[in-house]
């Protein structure tokens, strides 16, 4: 499900054409395994990236499995801490990112603008917070998507959605083909925040500009990996896009 | 759906035979959106649960014709209404139409702001019809609320009317029959960016003619948690929600349709539907 390759190119030319400068330094909010952080790291021979996230045990698992792998010199500029995203660790960044929807952990508005403005304290002076999130027709409510890999299946389910206070419950199983399965492997509580709800949250934590991308689609309808900035949009079933909030 | 806030156009069909030309939209669309017997019904059970005792004086922020203030002072002799509205003309043809002489002195129509201060305070408000969806801002819906507690009396009910559900994030043509003409809500666009979206009301006509854009609306479309949170923003010491029932449409089991009854739902989990109505209530 990740592309941190991708998502590190999508980051880095938004940067560079919001600032007009190569982007150096990184955090990684709910870092998790650390794979953007090592794909940013890996990007230029520059760049350092600091991944934050409360638990050590994955933390621990992709320094062993991801980042060790990786050659010394890239290694040695990726930094894990476990700490939680709200302390505000670690020195002023060109970058902050908080990915696969991890923020949305944060159920009140004055949850999450207290996030942003630990956030926003802790970029340079024309730092960027980039963050993603999804939505559309089909995603506020009960459902499940399954992806065909080659030695298991991926199965995406939304077990609950509360209407009245967008609380949504998910979880991530993996299947095999002699029948056994982790169910569930990860599973998520948060609430579904609209694209609308966090702009104003980023404004009143002090972003000077927030930038909502949205996917191009080719002449079938179908999405081209190239995200741009549209005057208006046109809802899906699914879509799935990133947020830019400038210092 | 829909109400005549932010009216921007009517197009009638310039041939004076056609019945879309001979039509009063006003009429249709209180014929087509309006069921104020029950609207005053669920306000008086609400308040009463709530308060245990009769709520008498009442307020119709966006109020139009102000057809639902008569209803509610036509259901006891002893109530009065106040209602509000921008649009001066659409207030003297609601004076002129629903103030009939049973009701007349205890309805006072104001042509200003909902902002505005209120001279008298009401033991209910309503804000029907989603019209506070013409505030786009938080801020500026922040502040209608703020007013609309202020101008409650002690313990009073503010009453919003909200939809939602997969159906109102797109966009959409739906028609209803009713008797005589054929009401159509059309959902031009929505923005899932801004959640702003652009709305109309057209009426046809069995001789095959059309009022195009009867009624437009451009909107901000509001979710139950962001009018809850906003309530107790505004000062209000409780946010509830009353949703529609739902029964089996008689004409198609396949199918569910709102009862036009409303419950209490604070304490049940619920799930999203293709097209829900419910009512935000702020509690003074």
């Amino acid at each position: 499900m990740q592309d941190p390759a991708g998502e590190v190119r999508f980051v880095s030319n938004k940067f560079k054409s919001l600032r007009g400068r190569h982007a150096v330094t990184l955090r990684e909010d709910f870092g998790g395994t650390g794979i953007f952080s090592l794909a940013w790291a890996r990007s230029r021979r520059e760049r350092t990236a600091h991944s934050v996230d409360l638990d050590g045990e994955t933390q621990a698992w992709g320094a062993a499995h991801r980042v060790g792998n990786a050659p010394a010199q890239v290694r040695e500029r990726v930094r894990f801490e476990r700490a939680n995203v709200l302390d505000g660790v670690g020195g002023p960044v060109d970058v902050a990112v908080a990915f696969n929807f991890s923020y949305w952990i944060f159920k009140t508005r004055a949850e999450l603008r207290r996030y942003f403005e630990v956030v926003h304290r802790s970029l340079g002076p024309d730092g960027v917070l980039f963050l993603d999130a999804f939505g559309g027709l089909d995603v506020p409510q009960i459902d499940e998507n399954r992806v065909e890999h080659e030695d298991f299946t991926y199965v995406w389910r939304q077990r609950d959605y509360d209407v009245l206070s967008h609380d949504f419950e998910c979880a991530i199983s993996f299947e095999f083909d002699d029948g056994s399965e982790i169910n569930p492997a990860f599973t998520y509580s948060w609430r579904l925040w609209s694209l609308v709800e966090i702009r104003e949250l980023l404004e009143e934590a002090g972003f000077s500009k927030v930038n909502l991308f949205w996917e191009r689609n080719d002449a079938e309808g179908e999405g081209t990996g190239r995200f741009y900035l549209p005057k208006r949009a046109e809802n899906e079933h699914v879509w799935w896009t990133y947020i830019a909030a400038e210092r | 759906m829909g109400r005549h806030k932010n009216q921007k156009s009517r197009r009638v069909h310039a041939n004076p035979q056609t019945q879309a030309s001979r039509a009063d939209r006003y009429d249709l669309y209180e014929r087509s959106v309006q069921g104020c017997d029950a609207d005053v019904e669920f306000f008086s059970e609400t308040y009463e649960e709530i308060r245990g005792r009769a709520a008498m004086a009442f307020r119709e922020d966006f109020c139009g014709t102000a057809k639902l203030s008569a209803a509610w002072c036509r259901s006891d002799e002893e109530r009065t209404a106040v209602g509000v509205d921008l649009d001066g003309p659409t207030l003297e043809i609601g004076a002129s139409r629903n103030l009939t002489f049973d009701v007349a002195d205890r309805v006072t129509l104001f042509q200003q702001d909902v902002r505005d201060e209120a001279e008298t305070k009401a033991d209910v408000t309503c804000a029907m019809n989603f019209s506070y969806f013409v505030f786009k801002e938080r801020a500026t819906l922040l502040e209608y609320l703020k007013s609309a507690r202020e101008g409650l009396a002690e313990g009073g009910l503010l009453f919003l009317e909200v939809y939602g559900g997969q159906e109102a994030m797109e966009e959409l043509e739906e028609e209803r029959e009713l008797e005589g003409f054929t009401y159509v809500w059309e959902q031009e666009w929505f923005d899932p960016l801004t959640h702003e979206t652009l709305c109309h009301i057209h009426f046809r006509f069995p001789d095959g003619s059309e009022m195009k854009q009867a009624f437009t609306y451009s909107w901000r479309w509001w979710s139950v948690p962001e009018l809850r949170e906003l309530c107790l923003e505004a000062g209000f010491a409780d946010a509830r929600v009353y949703w529609e029932t739902m029964e089996e449409d008689p004409d198609d089991p396949d199918e569910l349709e709102g009862t036009g009854e409303y419950e209490d739902v604070t304490d049940t989990r619920q799930e999203n539907q293709e097209s829900w109505l419910a009512y935000v209530v702020g509690v003074k």
